[in-house]
């Protein structure tokens, strides 16, 4: 009697143990892929700090350039200036800014405007033969179509990092582990309007 | 009607192919791949030679790809870009590769720079050397003389910053039986804490609803997750890090002519 209680005792505690095991890894896994995903957004979104910081930095010079040859573009490079000085405060935002989807547009938004002001002076330059025959001017010009072209990977790159990543803590079971341990949803960099092909700039 | 039904069918087709995901040539055996067939034999064999003397010495990777022409749903910069991602030239923590593309009938061409040799190629330099080097000779369509002008400014400007001579290396294995033993002690610890939890009796009915559905999906854990950590979820975290080579960031320059 009493050995028998002892013998269905030890194969409820080995049931138990084995539940508890198999709960644990499987636990353990998800949390880790979570943590792995989201370190990839964290560190993609450093890179696309890095490029519009780049950007940012590259215009003083640039519009500096322009101003000697242009003189009468003054508003285009206003644009540019007030765009620039927008953009200027807010660029290393750190990854906090994912949890926050409104500062996340807002960011996104003052990048897209810094672009299409750039865009346009771009545009405007090429009334100028003097200044595309500068080549402090050309130099300047590739590291801009460069900074933009690494603007595009990076967001892309960005993007789906952020696509790996809901897509795992939204699907079953992941998400009720995900939702245990706080992971939320990242949001996306969407397509500027008009410009489908990613942004490009062609000069 | 059928015919028309048919067509229909052919359009689809062609539709579900235009948003398919960009088809990118596989990873070459030989560092100049010429699919537009400009090269003769032995000028691929002049700059293969050129090239592999120059990784052998250096560990710095320049690839070289000939096309006719961009494929419809993509541009120079975005399938030069995504082609350095799949091909990945240079080490992988180097990041010390190039790549060349050239587009004979679009007439276009890119030097698509690695992270880690930024520096040494920059943007400027990099148009500096498509505009001044090769476009001239990709005018006329002699696509060999503007590669070799070229690379004779680009190997001593990536030869400047990495030298690492080829060795073979053996990599460690990292052991799955201490990772497994790590894993079983922080268990029995995790154990050992949710029983002296649970025994205080707080809300136990509640942790009891919400453990349920890990006993559920446990199961399926055990046998298919624990092996690499859950890589059933796309293979993005393992793809990204990169053990096979190097990366690019969209750097480098674009000309046309």
């Amino acid at each position: 009697m009493k050995k028998g209680f002892l013998v269905w005792l030890l194969v409820g505690v080995g049931i138990i143990l084995l539940i508890g095991l198999s709960a644990f890894v499987t636990v353990k896994n998800y949390y880790n892929t979570f943590v792995t995903l989201e370190e990839n957004v964290n560190q993609s979104w450093a890179q696309v700090e890095n490029v519009y910081q780049r950007r940012a930095d590259l215009i003083p010079n640039l519009v500096e350039v322009v101003k000697g040859y242009a003189k009468h573009e003054k508003e285009t490079l206003q644009a540019v200036v007030e765009a620039r000085s927008k953009v200027g405060g807010q660029i290393k935002v750190g990854a906090n800014v994912l949890n926050d989807p409104q500062a996340f547009a807002r960011f996104q938004q003052a990048q897209d405007a810094l672009t299409s002001a750039l865009q346009r002076l771009m545009v405007v330059v090429e009334r100028y033969p003097d200044l595309k025959a500068n080549q402090n001017f050309l130099d300047l010009q590739a590291q801009l179509e460069g900074t933009e072209n690494r603007i595009a990977v990076e967001r892309r790159r960005f993007n789906e990092a952020v696509q790996a990543y809901n897509t795992a803590i939204r699907k079953f079971p992941g998400n009720i582990i995900a939702s245990m341990f706080g992971f939320k949803e990242k949001p996306y960099f969407k397509a500027q309007a008009g410009s489908e092909n990613a942004p490009k700039v062609k000069f | 009607m059928k015919r028309i039904s048919s067509a229909f069918f052919i359009l689809l087709v062609f539709i579900s192919f235009a948003f398919s995901a960009l088809k990118l040539p596989e990873k070459p055996k030989a560092w100049v791949s010429d699919y537009a067939g400009v090269l003769t034999s032995e000028q691929k064999a002049q700059l293969n030679a050129l090239l592999n003397d120059l990784e052998k010495r250096t560990s710095n990777q320049i690839f070289i790809a000939i096309f006719k022409r961009i494929p419809e749903d993509s541009y120079l910069e975005d399938f030069t870009t995504r082609l350095f991602e799949k091909w990945r030239p240079g080490l992988p923590n180097k990041d010390n590769g190039l790549l060349i593309t050239i587009f004979t009938e679009d007439h276009k061409a890119r030097i698509e720079v690695g992270y880690g040799l930024e520096d040494v190629v920059t943007d400027a330099q990099a148009r500096q050397v498509l505009y001044n080097y090769m476009i001239p000779y990709f005018k006329k369509g002699d696509y060999f003389s503007g590669l070799v002008q070229g690379l004779k400014i680009l190997i001593p400007a990536v030869e400047g910053k990495y030298k690492i001579p080829i060795k073979n290396k053996k990599k460690a294995k990292d052991s799955d039986a201490v990772d497994y033993l790590l894993t079983l002690l922080a268990f029995i610890f995790f154990f050992g804490l949710f029983g002296r939890r649970r025994s205080t009796g707080i809300g136990t009915r509640r942790r009891g609803m919400s453990i349920w559905p890990f006993f559920l999906g446990g199961f399926g854990g055990f046998g298919g997750g624990s092996s690499s950590g859950g890589s059933d979820f796309g293979g993005f975290g393992g793809g990204f890090g990169g053990g096979f080579g190097g990366m690019s960031g969209g750097g480098g320059a674009s000309g046309s002519w």
